[in-house]
């Protein structure tokens, strides 16, 4: 018995180890955008928030937050909108390819992104169309989709039957029980997959590069545009900023996801 | 709309609401992803121009520089063991948090589950980025050893194979481990007991019922993190150094600086071959339907 003990406590110390290892480096940009020194450089040489204040002034950092937000928007919404239709279909459907069609729909997750943005460069290239905003958003709507459709699904699938079986027994017809019954219980999944969807879009770094149309960027582009080009101290405030705010996000999804999920209302079983 | 109001119950039924509801989603992938493929494979085929334009005339000599040039060999071996050494770290690494998780009581258990997927949610370059303050030459690792004494020199722990294959290892490590995860969540615990009622010792039990029953997740994790350290571009770029160049660089290099689109196009298409080879392996060996099952916290 010590000796299960022994190991438990091993194994407790070493999954202590490896979340540090994955979480607190992000933790050292932040100490790094307080800085003084603009190098970036320990031991830290004294406090500032002037890295911060920098920020709004950059107007190429404005752009390319403007530019950012728009693309996550019009491609988490695109995604999440035909992401849910198609989760529903293969959740409530009993038809024939069904598995094919689910995997179809879920693999692309495993196509690395350099693939992904040389591919449909091409696809445009071919057909004899520009690099536009356009070809971002439908690049960005198929990185996402596979998320949506996942989260989703397993979320529709852990929705017992029996409740939508009553409503239909009680006369209510297929959009009714959808909308009255389905919906509201998948709504924590379809939020937290438009909000993973968005951050997804707004991350993206390696195939929005093939895409970008000229003099456009992104901020995780114009962040390694940051390192490779120059020394600019703003580069651990804006990182940091975007840390905290990808933080933000996810913790708002899981609190948007226990106040709407059913448990929370008191029907705990 | 009427129609599937009224014979819902019938197998089959709604077959038609169900491919409209799916139509956009098929289509998406079907037109951003398949037809990129495609087009990949045409480009790979067609001929560039002394003066760089691609003209659509069959040859192989795309390929055929690919296969006999043994710079790409080289690049894809090297690159190769890269993603070998990454897999390898994030499975012995990631399996004991993964099993660990799966130890603890619902409520510890679901915020490590959070705490997991906490990483897949902040931007991947700044993920990569944040071990340039840690371990430059003024870094927090080199300043801490200097500052007690233990070295003279500050180590190069920077842009090099060891910072590459670190970054790699940060970033796909919380993939494994969930996968792992998901795999162990098929075990049924009383299956466990009944090898330990019948004298497994825990380590016997281990072996004979939790790892056969468990490994799906940690062959879907595997393949994951290679394909994904295959194709990682990002890495490389931000914590490698001269000599730490990989495949997916090669490809980004191809396309943009030297604007050879059909080299460019079959380097890329190796990368499909290795993801197709990898699916139909682990379909033979675990099924494709254990593939992207739900975690539950």
């Amino acid at each position: 018995m010590t000796r299960r003990n022994l190991f438990h406590q091993f194994l407790g110390a070493l999954t202590l180890l490896v979340f540090l290892f994955m979480l607190a480096p992000a933790l050292v940009v932040v100490v790094q955008a307080f800085n003084e020194s603009p190098a970036g450089n320990f031991p830290i040489s004294g406090l500032t928030l002037r890295w911060f204040a920098a920020l709004p002034e950059d107007p190429a950092i404005v752009g390319a937050l403007h530019t950012s937000l728009a693309l996550a928007a019009w491609s988490s919404v695109l995604a999440t909108l035909a992401g849910t239709a198609a989760a529903y279909a293969l959740a409530r459907f009993p038809f024939r390819g069904r598995d094919q069609v689910q995997l179809f729909l879920t693999v692309p997750i495993l196509v690395p992104h350099i693939v992904l943005g040389v591919g449909l460069l091409l696809a445009f290239r071919m057909l004899g169309l520009p690099k536009s905003f356009t070809l971002l958003v439908v690049g960005h709507v198929a990185i996402a989709l596979p998320y949506v459709v996942l989260t989703t699904l397993h979320r529709l699938q852990a929705i017992p039957t029996q409740i939508e079986d009553a409503a239909r027994t009680l006369g209510a017809n297929r959009l009714q029980v959808f909308t009255a019954i389905t919906l509201p219980l998948a709504l924590p999944a379809i939020l937290t997959s438009l909000l993973f969807a968005f951050m997804t879009s707004f991350d993206e770094v390696t195939a929005t590069l093939f895409w970008l149309p000229p003099n456009t960027e992104t901020i995780p582009t114009h962040i390694m545009a940051m390192l490779q080009f120059s020394t600019d101290p703003k580069i651990h405030s804006l990182s940091s900023l975007l840390i905290l705010g990808s933080v933000g996000v996810a913790v708002m999804a899981l609190l948007a996801a226990r106040a709407l999920s059913p448990d929370a209302r008191g029907s705990r079983r | 709309m009427a129609a599937a109001a009224s014979g819902f119950r019938a197998p089959g039924d709604g077959g038609g609401l169900a491919w409209s509801l799916l139509f956009p989603a098929l289509c998406c992938v079907a037109a951003f992803v398949i037809v990129p493929v495609i087009s990949l494979g045409l480009y790979s085929f067609w001929e560039r121009l002394p003066t760089g334009a691609v003209q659509q005339v069959f040859t192989l000599a795309n390929w055929r520089e690919l296969f006999g040039d043994s710079y790409y060999a080289g690049m894809l071996g090297k690159t190769l063991k890269l993603a070998t050494a990454v897999t390898l770290v994030c499975a012995l690494v990631g399996y004991g948090p993964a099993y660990y998780i799966t130890l603890l009581p619902p409520r510890r258990r679901a915020v490590l589950v959070t705490l997991l997927f906490l990483p897949s949610w902040i931007s991947y370059v700044v993920r990569s980025m944040s071990w340039l303050p840690i371990l430059g030459k003024e870094g927090l690792f080199n300043s801490i050893l200097l500052g007690v004494g233990l070295v003279r020199e500050p180590l190069p722990l920077l842009y090099n194979e060891f910072s590459v294959v670190l970054g790699m290892v940060q970033f796909l490590l919380p993939l494994m481990i969930v996968n792992i995860y998901i795999g162990l969540q098929a075990v049924d615990r009383k299956l466990v007991d009944a090898a330990r009622t019948l004298g497994a010792t825990d380590a016997q039990a281990f072996f004979a019922v939790t790892f056969p029953i468990a490994w799906p997740g940690l062959a879907a994790g595997c393949l994951l993190t290679f394909i994904l350290a295959m194709g990682a571009y990002i890495t490389p770029q931000i914590l490698g150094g001269p000599g730490t160049s990989y495949y997916a660089n090669l490809v980004f290099e191809t396309f943009v600086a030297q604007q050879d689109w059909p080299l460019g196009a079959a380097l890329s298409l190796v990368i499909i071959f290795f993801l197709i080879a990898g699916l139909v392996l682990y379909g033979r060996l675990a099924g494709l339907s254990t593939m992207f099952r739900e975690v539950r916290r």
